[in-house]
């Protein structure tokens, strides 16, 4: 956690401690039970000492220490409450209150002593006041009738009613953690009970089963983020783009209320700040290019979201010039492909054009955009996320960029298999097939073991080929194989033992190992052991997302 | 700030280190970095990781990564007798990315240690450390303890791309 973390943790449980402070002082009017309240307040006003003094806010901690003094002499009886010892005290903690925030902001320190002297020598004051004790009846009156200006703290009681609350997220993600152990143990119970006869059981192990599904989809949901928390900023940046590059630019936002996984929508934001600098700089035509082709001189920039089962859809609109596919075309036949063969592209393949690294049509690099490398890293983001983009474009008319994403990245559903005796799994939307191949029927291909389909020729892989693994010996006439697809792409996968479908909840792999070998993350099985998740572009011998490319990216054939 | 000026500041008021040892070397780690002192477990291979990661932990439903620090400050393995299987400990650290933990073959004591027994790393490009990772060396009564902060040695080495794969 950071420091400013730390500070609104402080600032919202002293916000409680302040209710709490508020509402038991005010119940000390009417309430019979006062030694209970009492204690409360000294809790309270404890806490509140504690917290502060972990903060180092000393000003804070004399104060409340003063005001813990007072409250402890009401406790054993030494003072007695009466009317005005209500009022001062809530006077003691307006201005602890005030205490409290010069603290947090850091400001005025020369005040916040000044409050705490104040504070002590008020509450000490407290008893030696008002003589008479107050009849319960007036004093209601009066607080009832007090202005809520004068009140000063207390407005708090005029607030709306709460319909909303804060969580923090790490206690988010440990929610979900606890629903992924209560999936994995509810796997294993349904391991155990299998062969069992007992039918009531294994129904109420099915409603059981309905129930962790439905609560692991609401804390899903709980945990998304609406994506407009991230698209304001957006607004700022299509200003300040469009007056570099002297455009005019309406800027709409549509669906920004719906929500993302966290973890998407951290990594999204500069994909999106690239796709939108993209739209103002390659994009969209110059005020005067417009009236002259009979458009608005204002040009429509759209960051459209919505929402499709399990994906959300985000994209960049804009109502432009449209790529230059004759363009693309022949910046590509001067590296070797003929006419017929650019004639013959499709949309996935000049996306991954379009998406190579150091690929621009533009002419010029400038601030805004033009080296080419920007497109790659929205490719690589939107891979590395399990995504998809396409790209649509027509001319004349605009160009419509959207990336295709998984709402929750937290969980996926795997194919389990053994590899020696470790676990490993593949994201399920990657796999075509399981399949048994008899071992006399692969043939080899330029060197390379491959197994015939009617489709055509797949290459077999083995795990110890991607990752230095034991090599395993291949002795049975048939070999287990997992057929693993991504895009045009295909390969088998040799594994000795598939162990079947499985929702799993990924856990994040420490840092220090990310990004580094392959693997995309790692699960706990109910075992206890920790089984690894693929990351199946290794398969294809492209590296692991964020590391930096060797070559283009080949285009299918 | 130099770095012996930010070495002098984080010791001005003394620190406490964990001493341990590493095959017949003693080392320290400051406890303030420390979440736990645990007996060796489970340990999982991370596929294509190997020397020094000797794979991860599941530490109550964290994964950890787990590093033997022999092949790092080039030390030669324990025996492995029994004895020496017994004694050994993994130490978790907290450090920005998480939990790390580290092997080691014997956990001491804690000592705490003021500004004027910490001696700056001397400037070394013998001994087989990266100085970056070296706080300082103390001696307690004539052994001298190299203390290092275990992570910066292995953050150098994963960084640098040594143990990244070829993929074909």
């Amino acid at each position: 956690m950071k420091v400013s973390d730390y500070k609104e943790l402080y600032r919202s449980e002293a916000d409680e401690i302040f209710h709490g402070l508020e509402n038991g002082i005010i119940s000390l009017e009417s309430c019979e039970d006062q030694q209970a309240h009492i204690d409360d307040l000294f809790r309270h006003a404890h806490n509140l000492k504690g917290i502060s003094g972990a903060m180092g806010y000393d000003s804070v901690v004399t104060a409340s220490h003063a005001i813990e003094n007072f409250l402890d002499a009401l406790r054993k009886g030494e003072l007695s409450i009466k009317h005005s010892t209500v009022d001062k005290m809530l006077e003691a903690v307006d201005m602890l209150r005030e205490c409290v925030t010069l603290a947090v902001d850091e400001k005025d320190s020369d005040r916040r002593a000044e409050l705490a002297e104040k504070i002590a020598i008020h509450v000490a004051g407290i008893d030696d006041d008002d003589p008479g004790t107050a009849e319960p009846s007036s004093s209601r009156e009066d607080i009832d009738d007090r202005d809520p200006e004068e009140a000063g703290g207390s407005q708090a009681e005029f607030r709306e009613p709460i319909k909303t609350t804060r969580v923090e997220l790490e206690r988010l993600d440990r929610i979900m953690t606890l629903v992924g152990e209560l999936i994995i143990s509810r796997i294993r119970f349904i391991g155990q009970m299998s062969g069992a006869e007992n039918k009531a059981l294994m129904d109420e192990l099915e409603v059981f089963g309905r129930l962790v599904s439905e609560v692991q989809r609401e804390v899903m949901e709980a945990r998304l983020v609406p994506v407009g928390q991230v698209c304001q900023r957006f607004k700022r940046l299509v200003r300040d783009a469009a007056r570099e590059k002297a455009r005019e630019v309406k800027f709409e936002i549509v669906g920004s209320e719906i929500g993302v996984d966290r973890a998407v929508l951290e990594e999204i934001v500069d994909p999106l700040v690239h796709l939108i600098r993209n739209a103002i700089g390659h994009g969209i035509e110059t005020p005067e290019e417009r009236e002259a082709l009979g458009k608005d001189r204002e040009a429509v920039v759209t960051l459209g979201v919505r929402r499709e089962r399990n994906h959300v859809i985000i994209e960049v609109m804009d109502d432009g010039r449209g790529i230059d596919f004759k363009r693309v075309k022949a910046m590509r036949a001067s590296e070797g492909l003929s006419t017929e063969e650019m004639a013959e592209l499709s949309e996935e393949e000049l996306c991954s054009i379009l998406s190579a690294p150091g690929f621009s049509t533009s002419r010029g690099v400038d601030r805004i955009s033009g080296r080419g490398m920007g497109m790659n890293i929205v490719k690589k983001t939107v891979d590395s996320l399990g995504g998809v983009m396409h790209i649509k474009s027509s001319a004349g008319k605009g160009t419509s960029i959207s990336l295709h994403l998984p709402v929750n990245l937290s969980i996926i559903k795997v194919l389990m298999f053994y590899v020696g005796d470790d676990v490993h799994a593949l994201p399920i939307e990657y796999i075509k097939e399981t399949t048994r191949v008899e071992y006399g029927s692969l043939k080899k291909l330029r060197g390379k073991q491959v197994f015939m389909t009617p489709e055509g020729p797949i290459p077999v892989i083995r795990p110890w080929e991607i990752f230095d693994a034991k090599v395993e010996e291949e002795n049975g006439r048939y070999i287990k194989m997992i057929v693993v697809e991504m895009g045009e792409k295909r390969a088998g996968i040799v594994v000795k033992r598939i162990l079947g479908q499985q929702e799993i909840v990924i856990k994040g792999l420490p840092s220090i190992i990310r990004g580094l070998s392959g693997i995309s993350g790692a699960t706990i099985l109910g075992s206890g052991k920790v089984a690894f998740i693929w990351d199946p572009h290794v398969i294809f011998g492209e590296r692991s997302a964020y590391e930096p490319d060797k070559e283009t990216i080949v285009l299918a054939n | 700030m130099s770095n012996a000026e930010q070495l002098k500041k984080k010791i001005q008021y003394g620190i406490q280190i964990v001493t341990f040892r590493l095959g017949t070397e003693s080392y320290g780690v400051p406890v303030a970095k420390i979440r736990e002192i645990i007996r060796p477990m489970n340990t999982f291979p991370v596929p294509g990781l190997s020397e020094p990661v000797s794979g991860v932990i599941n530490l109550r439903g964290e994964i950890i990564p787990v590093v033997r620090m022999h092949p790092v400050l080039g030390i030669a393995d324990s025996s492995g007798s029994e004895d020496e299987e017994r004694k050994r400990r993994v130490i978790i650290l907290d450090v920005e990315s998480g939990g790390f933990g580290f092997i080691v073959d014997e956990v001491w004591e804690v000592i705490k240690v003021s500004s004027e027994d910490v001696q700056p790393p001397p400037e070394m490009s013998g001994v087989g450390i990266d100085v970056e990772a070296v706080i300082g060396i103390v001696e307690i009564s004539g052994k001298m303890i190299i203390c290092i902060e275990p992570q910066k040695l292995v953050g150098g080495i994963l960084n640098t791309g040594n143990l990244a794969i070829e993929c074909t």
